[in-house]
């Protein structure tokens, strides 16, 4: 826990601002993985009846340009949520072997 | 010089390479504690993490056997972009919940998550024990397939001057040598080098197949008049397959035993996130790419001559190299860059299978060297047993690819449910498991691989998460379950039940 330098009615207001922050975050991220779903359901061509014959865009057959744009897109969400998402480490540092706890699984520490 | 001279001199330029980095990675060795020697000492930055993770989750199987594919298939096999940009997005799921608790827990493999996660459960050893045999089989797989390829690779760029069995003893000696000198580090230094050799090597052919053919329209145009088939409509047992495919490949490689090491050994939780958003990437730059040289490569070549599936990047290669002296030169650095990719993959495996034996299989848990001895020793007695195998050419890489993660999926349930679903128990996973595993060899055997073009893997995964969900829900997990939440809490705030509900769990 960090120390708090603004305290406002409700508390710390850091503090409160950066819970918000979190959420705003994790809330854009829900959406953008809830886009990647989608996407995916739309790069496979079941939708598609193969009448017509051979249509080329972007010097591909149609359907697969649909399918490779929409990975490209996959990968542009993707990498914003990445950018969203907190991996915490928590406080403590990587343990080193005297650091270890008694009940981690290196329990036969000598 | 000719192409063999050139192939001979760039192997052992290689070769002496990655033994001067096995040198230094040796030299920067800690205390030689399983952390230390299988995690790196947990300090891998973005930029050797990201290319770690490339150079392992790329490997000969996408470099060999994806072209391949790809020339059998068509474009319909675009689906591997897909899949392995499914593999990043799933990470969503592993990575926020396990890298916490394995930093703050101190776990080394996989099975350590496991073992802690159902620790006051006990079935939990059993479950520990059973998974690990199935990562064990699949990591044994894939370096039986890396070894494959390995001596292919060496005996293709050579002209046979090294023959195939002098490859795979050779270099499978070689990968061992430095992987026991170095440990992590090496493998990852080495993957380092090695993705950019696998990077520079692919973009270089590409360029060259899309040139000659006059650009990419005119390569689908003579992909179309030469295999009809390879630019029509996938039908619906191809759409079945398609998406069957994402979820396989998708949710067993998050369970790689290796990708999962990788998260534990990021030097912090926002270094893992930064190499994960380059990551993402990476399928358009490889995969796609494989996927474009395989189908470029229909009107070059006839698929009734029988050019086996992994024969198709070395042919094209071959025939590039006969244009002259400076595509000979680079048609030997794609060669190189196959080989790197290759033997990234293969020392990836061997490092994981020794740690995954000794703490996971053997239940040798302990922090010192005698640990870590042992798990290389186990490595080395693996790969001795494994080399005859490889030996024979007869079985393609792509069935490989798919066995294995048929096997691996039914982990899922034990990590990625596990890490959120406090009431699931260890023994309806273990069940689980056990059914998933049941089924899909035993269609396996039967001469099934996929149902209606869904993978008997991903069929055996329903029914394992099933048995997961309901023997969860009915057994007499509830006082466990407040145990595990209670028990396994350190000074009441950094167990593993209060690092995964963070927030959640009352203090």
């Amino acid at each position: 826990m960090g120390q708090c330098y603004i305290y406002g009615m409700g508390g710390c207001l850091g503090e409160e601002m950066n819970q918000k922050q979190r959420a705003t975050r994790r809330r854009r991220r829900r959406y953008l993985l809830l886009a990647i779903g989608l996407l995916y359901l739309v790069s496979v061509p079941w939708y598609r009846t193969s009448e017509g014959g051979l249509r080329l865009l972007w010097g591909l057959p149609d359907w697969v340009a649909v399918s490779v744009a929409c990975y490209a897109l996959v990968a542009i969400l993707n990498a914003f949520a990445w950018r969203l998402t907190d991996v915490d480490d928590g406080d403590a540092l990587p343990l080193t072997l005297s650091e270890r706890p008694e009940s981690s699984p290196d329990r036969n520490v000598p | 010089m000719n192409f063999s001279e050139m192939g001979v001199v760039a192997l052992v330029v290689y070769v002496a390479l990655l033994l001067g980095v096995s040198e230094v990675a040796s030299r920067m060795r800690r205390d030689g504690s399983p952390s230390d020697h299988f995690l790196g000492g947990r300090e891998l930055g973005v930029f050797v993490l990201f290319l770690t993770l490339y150079a392992t989750a790329y490997s000969g199987n996408s470099l060999l056997g994806y072209p391949g594919k790809a020339y059998r298939t068509g474009f319909h096999f675009i689906m591997s972009t897909g899949f392995m940009m499914a593999i990043v997005v799933v990470f969503h799921v592993l990575v926020p919940k396990l890298r916490p608790a394995a930093v703050q827990r101190g776990y080394v493999t996989p099975g350590d998550w496991v073992r802690d996660r159902f620790r006051d459960d006990r079935w939990g050893v059993g479950l520990t024990r059973a998974v690990s045999v199935l990562m064990i089989m699949a990591l044994a797989n894939f370096l039986l397939a890396s070894l494959k390829a390995m001596g292919e690779v060496a005996s293709l760029v050579t002209g046979d001057l090294i023959p195939y069995s002098w490859g795979v003893v050779g270099l499978a000696g070689m990968i061992l040598f430095y992987e026991t000198r170095g440990g992590m580090r090496a493998v990852a230094w080495t993957d380092a080098a090695q993705g950019i050799l696998m990077l520079a090597g692919l973009t270089t052919l590409l360029a060259w197949l899309m040139s000659s053919a006059g650009g990419l329209t005119a390569v689908t145009e003579s992909v179309a008049a030469a295999r009809p088939s390879a630019v029509a409509l996938p039908d619906g047992q191809g759409i079945a397959n398609w998406f069957s495919t994402i979820v396989l490949l998708g949710l067993a490689s998050v369970i790689y035993p290796q990708a999962i090491q990788r998260i534990y050994a990021a030097k912090s939780g926002r270094v893992l996130t930064h190499s994960l958003v380059w990551m993402t990437f990476m399928p358009l730059a490889t995969t796609l790419v494989v996927t474009l040289i395989g189908v470029a490569a229909i009107p070059r070549l006839d698929l009734a001559s029988g050019v086996a599936s992994d024969g198709v990047m070395p042919a094209l290669l071959v025939e590039w190299s006969e244009e002259g002296a400076s595509s000979r030169l680079a048609a030997v650095l794609v060669f190189i860059g196959a080989l790197s990719a290759i033997m990234s993959t293969a020392d990836s495996c061997l490092l994981s299978l020794g740690s995954v034996m000794a703490r996971d299989l053997l239940g040798k848990t302990g922090a010192d060297v005698r640990q870590t001895r042992l798990g290389k020793l186990l490595a080395a007695f693996v790969l001795v047993l494994i080399i005859p195998i490889a030996l024979q050419r007869d079985i393609t890489l792509w069935r490989l690819i798919e066995l294995k993660m048929e096997l691996l999926i039914q982990c899922v349930p034990a990590f990625l449910m596990a890490l959120h679903w406090r009431r699931q128990s260890a023994r309806a996973t273990l069940a689980g498991l056990l059914a998933g595993t049941g089924f899909a060899v035993i269609a396996t055997l039967s001469g099934t691989s996929q149902w209606g073009g869904v993978h008997v893997g991903v069929i055996g995964l329903l029914v394992n998460g099933c048995v997961v969900v309901l023997g969860s829900l009915f057994s007499e997990s509830g006082g466990r379950h407040d145990r595990w939440r209670a028990g396994s809490r350190l000074d009441g705030s950094t167990g593993v039940a209060g690092i995964l509900g963070k927030g959640r769990v009352e203090s």
